[in-house]
């Protein structure tokens, strides 16, 4: 620190005195080498909650790595990326003792590189997480534990947000485009009464100023309408595409989940639901069946509406003011119900001929998803390869610091303690991957 | 001072700050831990003032204090704020008294000073450990004063509710708080137990071999063992906590979790494992603080008997046994948790098993004491307290090991009563003591003797007032956290119980006054004194009082024991450690 | 990396480049088979296998990367002083965690499975409750 000068092994303050060391190495690689036992024990902790947190889990809920976008390939890649540098690193040592300290910094530099790969590689898969909504969050994660009521009441209600807020940017459009009229409006009557001389000087001043306002207003309208009318298109695509899955997928299913009376219908709505947003592999089979139930079911319901309507447009004998009332009620109804079969149709027919799920067609949606055991999965991946990352990071800012030094003998000691700490980083990665990526 | 003569040139020169204030000197950096702690322990007091005062005289309004602090409740204490009282009572006793005091200021002084070196190997990280509490002093402090309510977790902070910003309403920010300022004292541990390990296997003085380091520095030397071996599951406990109520991850918090009319955030996550992880540091945590302790009691009780320390290997082995064992007994802090019950068994034989080595000392101490001529010193008083009073907290240990009878007293009085007879009748009391033994050496001077008595005997008398009844309060269930237990009838007719143990805690905090009095009025008008004022044999009575920067103004040769006491060839009844044997030349050949 | 003692550092050079490319190798190698086991349909249909060979190789690796790389091969005796402890301490704060898994969804409650993760029910060893939440999940959709 302040008084590199008077470090506590020289003799300016007092006498030098003598050690009886317990252990035949330096008391840097003794300290490095508690504090190893200290982060053994840190990361300990942490693998111990994977494994009671994973193990623990509802039997066989655990996500893949598919069902979270988790590719295994990038996983062994870092794994190289490691053992490179860990190779590299105790290359530079070598160097270093052999007093070959150009050498040295060169491997220094290829580790510090590799350590940097590393990072950005962890980086791009954080950044696919994020993208697919898995992540924790606050409030409310985007991950549900089970497709239920819960689920499908926070899918309506994300659509309904989406819906609601292109409703509202196109009323506010509207808005401006319609004041912008009115003040085009003024602005005439105001030139006129600018232009016509007979007019009294007041009025002109006044008319003068207000006519400025506009002008202003008009810019601020102007700059606001830019970005709304630049986003209208695709406001309007978004909402041909919202409206219909509001409806006929969100709506539909909480319908169909509080009155459907075969449990099959009920349980198969969300489920489906649940599987048009985020397809997983594991409900492939499952959901299908659910599917097919839903179509029969459909069908029925249909043949029976089909015939009602019928038999209400046959035209009956005897009139009464009441029953044909009633008979109208019955028929609207049914062909309302209909209409709505038919745009359930419409809708599914459309999503199940996307390739991906709806989250993944369209980013914009993030709707909320189902995976199981999902917010557990993403709160031990992100604890603990963040944790590792934090290590790379500070493994990466000493190299940096000791990058500018002449790497020579005199400083092969440092290098020695710098790499034990970095192999340590690697011994975590190599049980973190196979632990996070393949179990 | 009389140090003033070893000073060099240099030292003199360097400027206030870097002498003072960021000193990499060891004993600096005592005093400093010394000071601040003895400055959280008047904190920590005051706040189970505040808790007994709840007891006895519950929602009535405390004089003079009362409408400054509540004035919305009129000078009352509300719940919550009753809550926040407790937690922060052990916090600050936990974290900021009783380790860094033993660890942080005894261990700092003294490991060097006794170990023939001149600093601790890592100067600047020592430095560093010290400066690290300040983040967390400000921390807790932050978070004792955070709108509505302070943190009210309970020391043990337990999830579900520590871990859900909408579980409590004070627990928003103030809780986070807390994780923070306990994650920085973990740093700080850390930072100090591997630098102590360190110090004591690589810098002992030639012939100091570790059969020769007196049971101070094996008390200090194990401490850091298991703070280097347990910390770190609490600090990776505590950031998951932390990352629970930040960032929404769902670690501690279970399924079907209703909190404010909506289900927990993300469910899955296990509140046991808190339980198991917190208590796999906490419990190692509970020897932490009372083995530096027994390591200066055995050395002051030796000194006083003038008798060498009975069964000095024994000693060494039965305190590393408690270590081992205390590492594989935290079950039994959760033996009504839910824990899978074969855990519970194990967990019970293990704790059993530590009542051997703690067998081994008390009986090794009154061993050393047999048939001695005791002189009866501040010191020794304190010591003797802390040996009897240990044995009465030990054996209410044995209660709480055995599963069923644990049952029964679990959350109850009795558990408060146990630790507190051995953190505070225990390991406060050999802090004092220590104080007393070990200031002539920070400070050149003796604190006053008759003082030392009238603070040792009040603080005897009304602690055992205070914490001996709370045995009776547990065995009729008197369940502990509860701001008005009164509510509950079976405990109405305990009240004038709880206002005699009130009593007792403000005249055992008054007595105090005596102490603090000595303490500041010696360390400026004390009568100065040499090298060895008690005619001990240990290292750090060789150095001059105080020592001056590098300790030693000669090269310490160790040649003996540290308890070469009571010896009728010697000419002063004690053989120093530095003092070559009769007959030959050194015979001594460093062992490497 | 403050004040280290000028303890000369008399060590011979142990590793040769040569010495650390193999155990590269090597460490390449039990990546390959990790990764091939773990991406193995067949080995992986019985998951407790593929968890042990991987976990089997990965102790392997890290012996690697502790005894060459971090010289342990050739250091004095202080390297069990200053590794064994910390190793049995984490190796047993693991297993003292295991008891509590099973105890886990075992004991779970039916409110508690309203919103726990439905069991698979063709998982691995089959598990019990799985009937329970299937009506659990009834009342929930239900309500």
């Amino acid at each position: 620190m302040s008084e590199h000068t008077h470090g506590s092994h020289d003799h300016h303050g007092h006498i030098e005195l003598e050690y009886q060391p317990g252990l035949p190495i330096n008391n840097g690689k003794v300290i490095l080498w508690l504090f190893l036992s200290t982060e053994i024990m840190f990361f300990a902790g942490l693998i111990g909650t994977f494994i009671v947190l994973r193990y623990g889990a509802p039997a066989g809920t655990w996500p893949t790595p598919h069902d979270v976008h988790l590719k295994e390939y990038l996983g062994a890649i870092n794994t190289f990326i490691l053992i490179c540098s860990s190779v590299s690193i105790v290359l530079a040592f070598e160097a270093a003792k052999a007093n070959k300290s150009s050498q040295a910094r060169w491997l220094m530099i290829v580790t510090f590189v590799l350590g940097c790969f590393f990072l950005g590689i962890k980086m791009y898969e954080y950044g696919q997480k994020f993208e697919h909504g898995i992540y924790p969050k606050k409030p409310h994660s985007m991950i549900y534990e089970k497709a239920d009521l819960n689920y499908a009441s926070a899918v309506r209600k994300r659509l309904a947000t989406i819906v609601n807020d292109i409703n509202a940017a196109d009323a506010q459009q509207a808005g401006l485009a319609q004041e912008k009229a009115t003040l085009a409006t003024e602005t005439e009557t105001l030139n006129g009464v600018v232009e016509n001389s007979s007019s009294d000087p007041q009025e002109v001043a006044d008319a003068k100023t207000r006519l400025r306002e506009i002008r202003q207003r008009v810019s601020e309208i102007e700059s606001e309408e830019s970005a709304l009318i630049a986003g209208a298109e695709e406001r309007a695509k978004h909402k041909e595409i919202a409206e219909p899955l509001l409806n006929h997928l969100a709506r539909w299913t909480e319908v169909a989940a509080a009155t459907q009376t075969d449990p099959n219908l009920r349980v198969g709505a969300i489920e489906i639901l649940a599987y048009q947003i985020y397809p997983l592999h594991r409900d492939h089979d499952q959901v299908h069946l659910f599917l097919e139930e839903e179509a029969a079911a459909r069908e029925a319901e249909k043949r029976e509406l089909t015939d009602l309507v019928e038999l209400l447009k046959t035209p009956v004998a005897e009139k009464d003011d009441v029953a044909e009332a009633q008979r109208a009620e019955q028929l609207a109804a049914a062909e309302a119900r209909l209409a709505q079969i038919a745009g359930r149709e419409q809708t599914l027919a459309a999503v199940n001929s996307l390739e991906h799920g709806l989250n993944d067609e369209h980013h914009w949606l993030m709707l909320p998803i189902k995976i199981p055991s999902g917010n557990m999965w993403a709160s031990t991946y992100f604890l603990l390869t963040g944790f590792h990352a934090i290590h790379v990071i500070v493994g990466l800012i000493v190299f940096a610091c000791i990058l500018p030094l002449k790497l020579d003998r005199s400083r092969a000691n440092m290098l020695e303690n710098t790499g034990l700490y970095w192999h340590f980083v690697d011994l975590v990665w190599i049980f973190l991957f196979p632990m996070l990526y393949l179990f | 001072m009389s140090g003033q003569g070893e000073m060099t040139v240099w030292e003199k020169s360097m400027s206030f700050v870097s002498t003072y204030v960021f000193s990499r000197d060891h004993k600096i950096i005592g005093l400093q831990f010394l000071f601040s702690t003895l400055l959280w322990f008047l904190v920590g007091g005051l706040l189970a003032l505040g808790i007994r005062w709840q007891l006895a005289w519950p929602w009535s309004n405390m004089p003079v204090i009362g409408p400054m602090l509540f004035s919305a409740e009129g000078g009352q204490i509300s719940p919550e704020f009753y809550t926040t009282l407790f937690t922060m009572h052990a916090t600050v006793m936990i974290f900021f008294v009783i380790i860094p005091i033993l660890a942080g200021a005894f261990g700092n002084y003294l490991i060097p000073l006794m170990i023939g070196a001149d600093d601790m190997a890592f100067p600047t990280l020592n430095m560093l450990s010290y400066w690290l509490m300040w983040p967390a002093f400000l921390l807790i402090g932050a978070s004792f004063f955070t709108a509505p309510y302070g943190a009210g977790g309970g020391w043990t902070s337990y999830p579900p509710l520590s871990a859900m910003v909408e579980a409590a309403p004070g627990s928003m920010s103030a809780q986070t708080l807390w994780l923070l300022g306990i994650t920085f004292v973990g740093f700080s541990s850390m930072m100090g137990s591997v630098n102590y390990m360190t110090t004591i296997i690589q810098m002992r003085a030639p012939g100091m071999t570790m059969f020769r380091l007196p049971m101070t520095i094996w008390g200090m030397f194990i401490t850091a063992i298991l703070q280097a071996f347990a910390l770190p599951v609490l600090t990776a406990a505590g950031v998951m906590q932390l990352t629970d109520r930040m960032f929404g991850t769902g670690f501690f918090i279970p399924e079907n979790l209703v909190v404010n009319n909506s289900v927990a955030a993300s469910g899955g996550g296990q509140p046991l494992l808190w339980q198991h992880l917190f208590w796999f540091y906490s419990h190692p945590a509970v020897y932490i603080m009372i083995l530096p302790a027994m390591g200066m009691v055995s050395d002051m009780i030796a000194c006083f008997a003038r008798k060498p320390l009975f069964g000095y290997k024994p000693m060494v082995y039965s305190i590393s046994g408690i270590a081992g064992l205390g590492f594989i007994v935290w079950g039994h802090h959760m033996f009504v948790s839910g824990m899978n019950p074969v855990l519970g068994m194990t967990f019970m034989v293990s704790t059993m098993m530590i009542a051997l080595p703690s067998a081994v000392k008390t009986f090794n101490w009154l061993g050393t004491i047999w048939g001695s001529q005791i002189r009866f010193t501040t010191p020794m008083l304190f010591s003797l307290s802390f040996v009897a009073m240990f044995i009465i907290g030990g054996l209410s240990g044995i209660f709480m090991a055995a599963t069923p009878v644990d049952i029964f007293i679990h959350d109850t009085y009795f558990i408060v009563a146990h630790f507190h007879y051995v953190l505070f009748a225990g390991t406060a009391m050999a802090v004092f003591g220590a104080i007393y033994f070990w200031f002539p050496k920070m400070f050149g001077r003796m604190m006053n003797e008759t003082l030392g008595k009238i603070h040792f005997f009040l603080t005897f008398i009304f602690l055992n007032g205070t914490f001996y009844t709370m045995h009776i309060l547990g065995a009729v269930g008197f369940p502990r956290r509860l701001a008005d237990p009164y509510d509950y009838p079976t405990f109405a007719h305990l009240q004038p119980l709880n206002e005699f143990m009130t009593v007792c805690a403000i005249l055992m905090v008054a007595s105090q006054v005596f102490f603090a009095f000595n303490f500041i009025y010696s360390i400026f008008f004390g009568p100065a004194v040499g090298r060895n004022p008690w005619r001990c044999n240990g290292l750090e009575w060789t150095a001059p009082s105080p020592p001056g920067h590098g300790n030693f103004d000669f090269q310490p040769i160790v040649y003996r024991g540290p308890y070469e006491y009571g010896s009728p060839e010697a000419d002063e009844d004690y053989y120093p450690q530095t003092e070559a044997p009769p007959k030959e030349a050194p015979v001594v050949a460093p062992a490497h | 990396m403050t004040d280290h003692h000028d303890s000369a550092h008399d060590e011979q050079s142990h590793g040769s480049t040569g010495k650390f490319l193999t155990v590269f190798v090597g460490l390449l190698f039990l990546t390959a088979i990790s990764f091939t086991v773990g991406n193995n349909e067949a080995i992986m249909s019985t998951p407790a296998i593929g968890w042990t060979i991987m976990m089997a190789v990965s102790c392997a690796k890290a012996m690697l990367v502790m005894l060459f790389f971090m010289h342990l091969k050739w250091e004095a005796n202080w390297k069990y002083v200053l590794t064994i402890p910390a190793s049995i301490m984490s190796i047993f704060l693991l297993l003292m965690l295991f008891p509590d898994i099973k105890n886990r969804t075992e004991n779970y409650s039916n409110t508690r499975w309203l919103h726990a993760a439905t069991p698979a029910t063709d998982a691995h060893g089959g598990h019990s409750p799985a009937a329970e939440p299937a009506a659990a999940q009834e009342d929930a959709t239900g309500h």
